[in-house]
C-alpha cells in the first residue's frame, strides 16, 4: 500500500521535473572526459568543452545513437540535444581510452 | 661499435628489400574487389550521422564472416566492413535536418564507397612494421565501383590504428559485443 503511494507520487512529479531542460557540461582536460558517467533527461542539452591542449572529439559508437562530430580543437565547444531515452558511450576519435557513458531518462 | 650500426644497417635494407619483393606487388586496395550487392545482400549493422560533413554513413558487413565473429575477439579472416556515405538533408541554412529522434535524413545515391578487408597474411605483405593494422587492407571506391585514383590508403592505416584494442575498427568490434548484451 505504502510503496504504491509512493509511485504515484513519483509519476506527479516526474513531468514537472522534466519541463526544465538542463546543460551537462563534458570537458576534455589531460585526455579525459570529465564526469565519466551522465546522467540526463530527453531534451537535456550535453555540452563538450576542448579545454585541452590537444585535439579530441565526440564520437557515439551505440546503435541507433551513433554519431560523430568532428575533429574538436582547443577552445572549442559542441552540444548535443537529447531526444530519446536509452543509454550510449561516447568515445574520443584519438584517444581510445577517453570514454564516457550517457544514460538518457524519459 | 661499428659493427652493430653495421648490422642493422643491413638489417634495415633487408627488411627494405623485402618490403619492395612482397609487399607492393601485393598489398594495396588492389587487392580488395569492389563489395558488389551489399546493399541488398549484406548486414547493415549501424548508421553514423556525421553531423560536421552533413553525410549519414551506412555500415554493413558481409554476411558469412559476421556469422562467425565473436564479441571481445578480433574479427575473423575473411571479415569485409563497408561504409557507404549519403548526404544528409538540410535545410535554407544548410543545417542537417532533424527527424524526431534527434537523427539525420540521408537523401539521393551513396556519394563514396569505402571498405576495409581482413586476409590471412594481408599484414606481413603490408610490412606489420609500416602499418601495425593487423590483417587489415584498406580501399575507397568510386559509386560506379571504380577506385577512387584520389585516395591514398596510408591515411585509412594511420586512423583506423588508433583503435587498437578493438581490432583496428571504430564501430565493429562495440558492434560485436554490443549485440551479445
Ligand atoms: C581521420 C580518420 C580516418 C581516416 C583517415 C579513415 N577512417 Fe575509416 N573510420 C574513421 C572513423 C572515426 C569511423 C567511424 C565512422 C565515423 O565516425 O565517421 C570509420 C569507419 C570506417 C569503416 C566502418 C568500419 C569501422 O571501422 O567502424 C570503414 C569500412 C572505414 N572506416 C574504411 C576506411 C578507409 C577505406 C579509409 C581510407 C580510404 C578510411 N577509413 C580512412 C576514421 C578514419
Ligand atoms: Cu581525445
Amino acid at each position: 500500500m505504502f510503496m504504491r503511494l509512493a509511485l504515484a507520487a513519483l509519476v506527479v512529479q516526474i513531468p514537472v521535473l522534466a519541463e526544465a531542460a538542463e546543460t551537462h557540461v563534458v570537458t576534455m582536460a589531460a585526455s579525459v572526459y570529465h564526469p565519466a558517467n551522465l546522467t540526463a533527461r530527453v531534451g537535456d542539452t550535453v555540452r563538450f568543452v576542448n579545454d585541452d591542449g590537444t585535439d579530441h572529439g565526440v564520437f557515439v559508437p551505440t546503435v541507433d545513437f551513433a554519431l560523430d562530430l568532428g575533429t574538436q580543437k582547443p577552445e572549442e565547444e559542441r552540444e548535443l540535444t537529447l531526444l530519446k531515452p536509452g543509454t550510449f558511450d561516447v568515445e574520443c576519435t584519438f584517444h581510445e581510452h577517453m570514454i564516457l557513458k550517457v544514460e538518457v531518462v524519459p | 661499435m661499428k659493427a652493430p650500426v653495421l648490422s642493422s644497417f643491413l638489417g634495415a635494407g633487408a627488411l627494405i628489400a623485402g618490403l619492395i619483393l612482397a609487399g607492393p606487388l601485393v598489398a594495396g586496395p588492389e587487392r580488395i574487389a569492389f563489395p558488389e550487392n551489399f546493399e541488398t545482400e549484406w548486414v547493415l549493422y549501424n548508421q553514423v550521422d556525421r553531423a560536421d560533413r552533413k553525410r549519414v554513413r551506412f555500415i554493413y558487413v558481409k554476411p558469412e564472416a559476421d556469422a562467425e565473429a565473436k564479441p571481445g575477439q578480433p574479427a575473423p579472416n575473411g571479415t569485409v566492413l563497408v561504409m557507404a556515405d549519403r548526404n544528409a538533408k538540410v535545410d535554407a541554412d544548410e543545417n542537417p535536418v532533424l527527424d524526431a529522434d534527434g537523427r539525420m535524413i540521408p537523401e539521393g545515391d551513396f556519394t563514396a564507397i569505402f571498405v576495409m578487408e581482413k586476409q590471412e597474411g594481408w599484414g606481413e605483405s603490408v610490412g606489420l612494421e609500416v602499418a601495425p593494422n593487423g590483417d587489415w587492407d584498406y580501399a575507397a571506391f568510386l559509386p560506379d565501383g571504380t577506385l577512387n585514383p584520389e585516395t591514398n590508403t596510408a591515411g585509412c592505416f594511420a586512423c583506423h590504428t588508433r583503435r587498437t584494442g578493438k581490432d583496428f575498427t571504430f564501430t565493429y568490434f562495440q558492434n560485436v559485443a554490443d549485440r551479445a548484451k
